[in-house]
């Protein structure tokens, strides 16, 4: 048995029968990793420890409902802050940053019994579509090693589709965890902004991040989904309600569906792949007897330029942490404390966070705030009423997840090309909703996926219609 | 051009960040298409509209203004390798 390709719900499984140990689950795990080293998929490992931690998970008497993922091993982006475990965000402003305390998804997970085998790759702050802006270099996509993995958890999606763990934590402030995903050929989810605490998740953008779950499909997601969500006094944004049973609500047959879909939009694209592969999505719904309904999304075009200002605003701000003195990379041969700022900041940071930084601190800056920030938060609120309007009539929206397969390593350096890569995940993280991205389609032998957005809080059902979409016709 | 050598300059200033002179030319330009691109905001018309900072409305969850840990401090300066009797050290402010 080939345990390393077993998806979450089949390791669960099988450990309960004592069909394997953890030990061996996490044994499989470290020679495939080893093997596919070149894929540049860790930052940092902790093996040691992993097959420590299993062998306790396998003496554990523990009950299934205490640890639902006892013994089961896993890979954490290297935003979530591990107590004691580098966590570097992709930057070498981070490169040396043990921190004192570990995230509260981290804690969760590890509450629940998971092990934690290595840190994931990633765009250097999350900030791109590639993962070729990391520290590290870039992480070559599982399926074909000249083609990017997407990004920015391009490295927790690769580790899914290359076997290095069923499932992975990610974030997503514009699409960072269903862009990889699709690109990948794997699920993942970006649940309801505030459904996942992001303490200890080093922050990018505040009012758009937010953690998630990357799986081989729907079922696992939701599983893992269920361990990191819930109130967090932490975090001052994390929303207090009750966490519904995801992993059952997944499979219930309880739900009734109305899809809202955006054909013309879709079609206005010009890309008649992309339309086809919108088309047979649709099939698939009717061929399942889902109820679908054209909706309008006139502002989603706007989506680009708004979160385009508004998530380097934020970054401007969050990113303005790294002085250089309390934590990360402090500049050598500096002749005053502000040129350390000036040294640490310019040597520490990637070209990338650099513009960021740089198109925040324009647009927040004076003269500049109202026909920029302003504005965006504006059409925020416009974008973001559709989304209010479309869910009067349907449960969910599908969309594409990203408009092509993944590209070629290096092959986009116009930046605009490259934040077009956005497009159509961008919407949700401004309305806070909740979106998944399913494996369906490919293109020149890459996968495609396709999105399903929900409304606030309601994971359940978008959860149910992912699951249904994904298993297909029985 | 929205941002030249003048705005760079004050942008590295406000952004506390040195930008590298064999950088400047490529950062303008990047910065400069990133810009055409966000300045399609600006045709539309959106006067009447509030601005939605925050996706999840009248969610305030603040805690109890209660001490719930103690802070560590040795534990959170091992993150600096310059500290001195419980502070950081810093190029020297006052001559």
């Amino acid at each position: 048995m080939n345990l390393e390709t077993l998806t979450l719900q089949e390791q669960i499984d099988g450990l309960r029968e004592k069909k394997f140990s953890s030990v061996e689950l996490v044994e499989n795990y470290i020679s495939v990793i080893e093997d596919k080293e070149d894929l540049n998929i860790f930052v940092s490992n902790d093996f040691e420890k992993a097959l420590e931690k299993a062998k306790k998970s396998d003496g554990s008497k523990k009950s299934q409902q205490d640890v639902p993922l006892n013994g089961i091993p896993m890979v954490h982006k290297d935003i979530f802050c591990t107590k004691g475990i580098k966590t570097s965000c992709g930057s070498k402003m981070l490169d040396n940053f043990y921190p004192p305390y570990s995230a509260t998804v981290v804690e969760k997970l590890e509450q629940a019994g998971s092990i934690c085998l290595g840190k994931a790759n990633m765009d250097e702050f999350a900030m791109g579509s590639s993962n070729e802006t990391s520290f590290y270099g870039a992480v070559k996509n599982p399926l074909n090693i000249k083609k990017t993995p997407g990004g920015s958890s391009g490295g927790s999606a690769a580790a899914v589709a290359a076997n290095f763990s069923s499932f992975s934590t990610g974030t997503d402030t514009g699409g960072s965890i269903r862009q990889p995903a699709s690109f990948c050929g794997i699920a993942g989810i970006k649940p309801t902004y505030g459904r996942v605490s992001r303490y200890g998740m080093i922050a990018f953008a505040s009012s758009l991040d937010q953690g998630g779950i990357l799986a081989k499909n729907i079922k696992d997601a939701a599983i893992a989904l269920q361990c990191i969500s819930g109130y967090d006094s932490k975090d001052a944004t994390s929303i207090k309600v009750e966490v519904p049973n995801f992993s059952e609500d997944c499979e219930s047959s309880e739900f009734e569906h109305v899809v809202g879909l955006v054909t013309d939009l879709i079609n206005s694209f010009g890309d008649e792949d992309l339309s086809k592969n919108y088309g047979e999505a649709i099939e698939r719904l009717e061929k399942l007897k889902i109820k679908t309904r054209e909706i309008e999304l006139p502002n989603l075009e706007l989506s680009l330029p708004v979160y385009y200002v508004i998530a380097p605003a934020e970054c401007s701000a969050n990113l303005s942490r790294y002085d250089g003195i309390r934590f990360g990379y402090r500049a050598e041969n500096v002749e005053n404390l502000e040129d350390l700022y000036f040294k640490s900041r310019g040597e520490g940071f990637g070209n990338e966070t650099k513009k960021r930084i740089l198109i925040g601190t324009y647009c927040l800056s004076s003269g500049f705030y109202d026909a920029y920030y302003k504005k965006a938060q504006k059409i925020r609120n416009l974008i973001s009423s559709d989304f209010v309007n479309a869910f009067k009539d349907v449960t969910s929206v599908m969309l594409p997840t990203t408009s092509g397969e993944a590209f070629d390593l290096g092959s986009i350096t116009d930046p605009v090309e490259m934040y077009k890569q956005d497009i159509f995940t961008i919407p949700a993280n401004l309305g806070g909703l909740p979106a998944t991205s399913v494996p369906f389609g490919e293109k020149n032998n890459m996968p495609l996926g396709i999105q399903f957005i929900g409304n606030i809080l309601e994971e359940s059902s978008l959860l149910n219609i992912s699951n249904k979409f994904q298993l297909g016709e029985k | 051009m929205t941002i030249n050598d003048k705005t760079l300059e004050n942008l590295s200033k406000l952004s506390k960040i040195k930008i590298d002179d064999n950088l400047r030319d490529k950062l303008k330009k990047d910065l400069n298409l990133t810009m055409n691109m966000i300045d399609k905001i600006n045709k539309i018309d959106c006067d009447q509209i509030e601005e939605l900072s925050h996706p999840i409305k009248d969610n305030f969850n603040l805690r109890e203004d209660v001490v719930s840990e103690d802070i560590n401090r040795e534990s959170l300066q091992k993150t600096s390798n310059k500290t001195e009797d419980g502070f950081y050290l810093v190029p020297k402010v006052i001559e």
